[in-house]
């Protein structure tokens, strides 16, 4: 218990040092009383903005929070109005009911007035109405002499105030019995017997045969009239407050759930957009939210350019540095070998240049894809037929390799045709590249899924079991471990994934290495 | 043997000039592609060298416009641009082939050997062995009218076959005459080349003699 306390004492520690900071200022004697109201101040007013700026925080973090306010506040404000109007309402009924009869009951005590035996004032007849005969029933009335001083000399009270007298509070008593007071019967709100709310008409009468003059109060209580209705009242009331929580629980709801759906619309098209399913966001929003989509929209649009711009920089950075590149690399060749760093510097700046191409061009098609659904077909066996041609020049005056292309029939790839060049050109690439003098191209249709399949198989050393693992991992990057290996395999990963497309390395049946590359083809 | 060099950068064209003529080459040079169109319409080359990115008129319609005039001469495609959508387009276009930079003098050396147009050597320009057509002028080979690719290298054995139609033809003289100037080879390139001219052509046109050669035939009158 302590523990805890001594734990949680950070929070009260700061307030308790500030006052006590206060409290020994200079004039701490003096300011003792003022010390203790401070000190009182810093602890519920300190409490009370801590949980002022809670709600403020918790506002500016939840739209619901700030409906549920907003709910919560007009239907209070619509309660309050409801309640004064109300009691307004009660009010004016209550004179209508009640003045008539207390002036009818002043008017017949003052006729039924006249002095008594001993000379006081005495009535000759009781009101006939017995209510004002039964104890604290609410009605009453009372006749009392007005002293020379101004005080009353209470002689006559209805027995329902039992052995009480109607209490005037000093100031309404001066007025009432000034000598100047007006005749006419004056309506009044006071607090009765037992603190309870009265309505007397209270009149200054001089009676005949007797010297001086009277008061003549006569009083209803509202309470008197209201409380065979109050049950009734209560009842109402209480079932108009349920009725307004709960209206305010279902506004609220109704309004997080219908009035916030299109914010959640909103979130899921920027997602499609981040994923790249859409270009720009594409719903049809509401007035008030236009202003923010089109601005998002402008934004994605901003972005792409300045991206773009990047990437064309980049694009034409590095293809004008390749004929630097070409002419540097002449250059040294004609050195004769004496330049071996300068001709090794030349060739990793190939490479770099070379990668950052490939990188741009990956990123760019991705980019490009997001927004247009991929509405791409492109035949496969001619491109085929065409990149093995290319191959074969490429190849033709380093070594003899025969290319050969195995089709049972043609498919047709659901992407774009330089995807498919570029990914299809990298194996059969690498497989001349390592192969010895065959490389065997194979289409295979779709069955079962929708992929279809390109195997490139070569009759070169392959890889060991350690490479092809190595090969097989995701995200491997086997080209840049060993350059010169399988340059842009790394590339060619992400294009096959860009098309959730497969690819696998095996050791194929011509010894060498045999890549699998399966893509989606159209239906 | 005339060799047009067209390339915008003064450093590489004067590269390129200078290895083209130390190989004995003689050498014309455009800075740009309007330049190199004219030359390549006006004078008869054995060769063009072509950079894709050229001023006033890019590489792929001199490339374009060279074709439609009927200029057949081999068409080296030099560029800085290597997607293969793009190499295979100025192939499709009528380029033999496409070297991109950067590139090794040697191999270009090496490639253009290779394509230099042949036809001085023959004074007819086109032989035929049964519906096996080879065009030395245009360099195209046809079987029964349909086209068939072929890069320089196959072009030169079945070329050197053709000549010799009918008759034994050994590896070692193939060799010798496909890559006279190059470096040594495998002892089985002629044998792959061989396995891929019978793709190419159809497997019954040339005939393996056990221990000899080979001869290619027309299998329409040589039965056996």
């Amino acid at each position: 218990m302590s523990e805890g306390s001594s734990k949680s004492s950070p929070v009260y520690g700061g307030g308790a040092e500030r006052s006590e900071a206060e409290g020994e200022s200079p004039a701490s004697v003096a300011h003792r009383p003022l010390r203790h109201r401070a000190s009182r101040d810093d602890g519920s007013p300190a409490r009370g903005g801590a949980f002022l700026q809670n709600f403020r925080a918790l506002i500016r973090r939840s739209l619901a929070a700030r409906l549920l306010t907003i709910a919560i506040v007009s239907v209070l404000s619509l309660m309050a109005m409801g309640v004064i109007a109300h009691s307004q309402f009660q009010r004016q009924l209550l004179r209508l009911l009640i003045d008539p009869e207390i002036q009818a009951v002043a008017d017949n005590l003052v006729g039924n007035s006249g002095p008594g035996l001993a000379g006081e004032i005495a009535l000759q007849d009781l009101p006939y109405d017995p209510r004002y005969l039964q104890p604290l029933s609410g009605r009453y009335f009372q006749v009392a002499r007005i002293q020379d001083d101004g005080s009353l000399d209470v002689q006559v009270i209805s027995p329902s105030l039992f052995d009480v007298s109607i209490p005037l509070d000093s100031k309404l008593q001066a007025t009432l019995t000034a000598p100047d007071a007006p005749r006419e019967p004056r309506f009044i709100d006071i607090p009765g017997p037992d603190n309870e709310p009265l309505r007397i008409v209270a009149r200054v009468e001089e009676i005949p045969q007797l010297e001086g003059r009277y008061l003549f109060l006569v009083g209803v209580a509202p309470r008197a009239i209201l409380a065979p209705a109050a049950n009734l009242v209560g009842i109402s009331f209480a079932i108009f407050l349920g009725f307004c929580a709960l209206m305010v629980a279902a506004v609220t709801v109704l309004q997080i759930r219908v009035g916030l759906e299109p914010l959640h619309e909103l979130q899921r098209d920027i997602a499609e957009v981040r994923r790249g399913e859409h270009e720009r966001l594409q719903g049809d929003y509401p007035a008030e939210l236009k202003p923010v989509t089109q601005e998002l929209n402008a934004l994605v649009d901003h972005n792409r350019e300045v991206v773009e711009r990047a990437r064309r920089h980049v694009g034409n950075l590095a293809h004008a540095l390749k004929t630097p590149i070409a002419v540097l690399k002449n250059a040294a060749a004609d050195g004769k070998g004496e330049d071996e760093v300068v001709r090794q510097s030349i060739d990793e700046m190939e490479k770099f240049v070379e990668r950052q191409l490939r990188r741009a061009r990956v990123a760019a098609r991705a980019e490009a894809r997001a927004g247009a659904t991929i509405a791409y077909r492109t035949p496969v066996l001619q491109n085929l037929e065409d990149l093995v041609f290319m191959m074969e020049q490429k190849y033709d005056h380093e070594k003899a390799i025969d290319i050969s292309v195995e089709a049972e029939a043609d498919v047709t790839f659901r992407g774009e045709r330089e995807d498919l060049l570029e990914m299809v050109a990298n194996l059969i690439d690498n497989a001349c590249k390592y192969g010895r003098n065959q490389v065997i191209v194979r289409l295979l249709p779709p069955f079962g899924d929708c992929l279809f399949e390109i195997v490139v198989e070569d009759d070169g050393p392959g890889l060991g079991a350690a490479d092809l693992a190595k090969a097989m991992a995701r995200g491997a990057r086997l080209d840049e471990a060993a350059p010169g290996q399988g340059l842009g395999l790394s590339i060619l990963k992400e294009t096959v994934d860009l098309y959730a497309g497969e690819l696998f390395f095996e050791r194929g049946d011509l010894g060498g290495l045999k890549a699998r590359l399966r893509l989606p083809a159209t239906d | 043997m005339r060799v047009l060099v067209v390339e915008d950068d003064k450093n590489l064209r004067e590269q390129l000039s200078g290895a083209l003529t130390d190989a004995g080459y003689t050498v014309d040079t455009a800075d740009n592609g309007e330049e190199g169109q004219f030359l390549g319409e006006t004078e008869p080359y054995d060769l063009a060298i072509l950079d894709l990115g050229l001023p006033k008129v890019d590489g792929l319609s001199v490339l374009k416009a060279w074709r439609k005039d009927g200029r057949s001469m081999p068409v080296l495609i030099l560029s800085a641009r290597d997607r293969w959508s793009e190499k295979v387009e100025g192939l499709d276009l009528g380029a033999n082939d496409y070297v991109t930079k950067p590139f090794h003098m040697g191999e270009l050396l090496a490639r253009v050997r290779a394509n230099v147009r042949r036809q001085t050597e023959h004074t007819s320009s086109t032989i035929e062995v049964g519906d096996l057509r080879l065009n030395s002028a245009t360099g195209q080979v046809t079987v029964n009218g349909a086209p068939v690719k072929l890069t320089a290298y196959q072009y030169k054995v079945l070329d050197y076959l053709m000549h010799h139609a009918g008759r034994i033809v050994s590896r070692t003289e193939l060799t010798e005459k496909i890559y006279s100037q190059d470096h040594e080879r495998d002892s089985n390139t002629i044998e792959v080349f061989i396995g891929i001219l019978r793709r190419k052509i159809g497997s019954n046109r040339i005939i393996t003699e056990k221990g000899l050669g080979y001869r290619l035939i027309d299998p329409a009158t040589e039965q056996q």
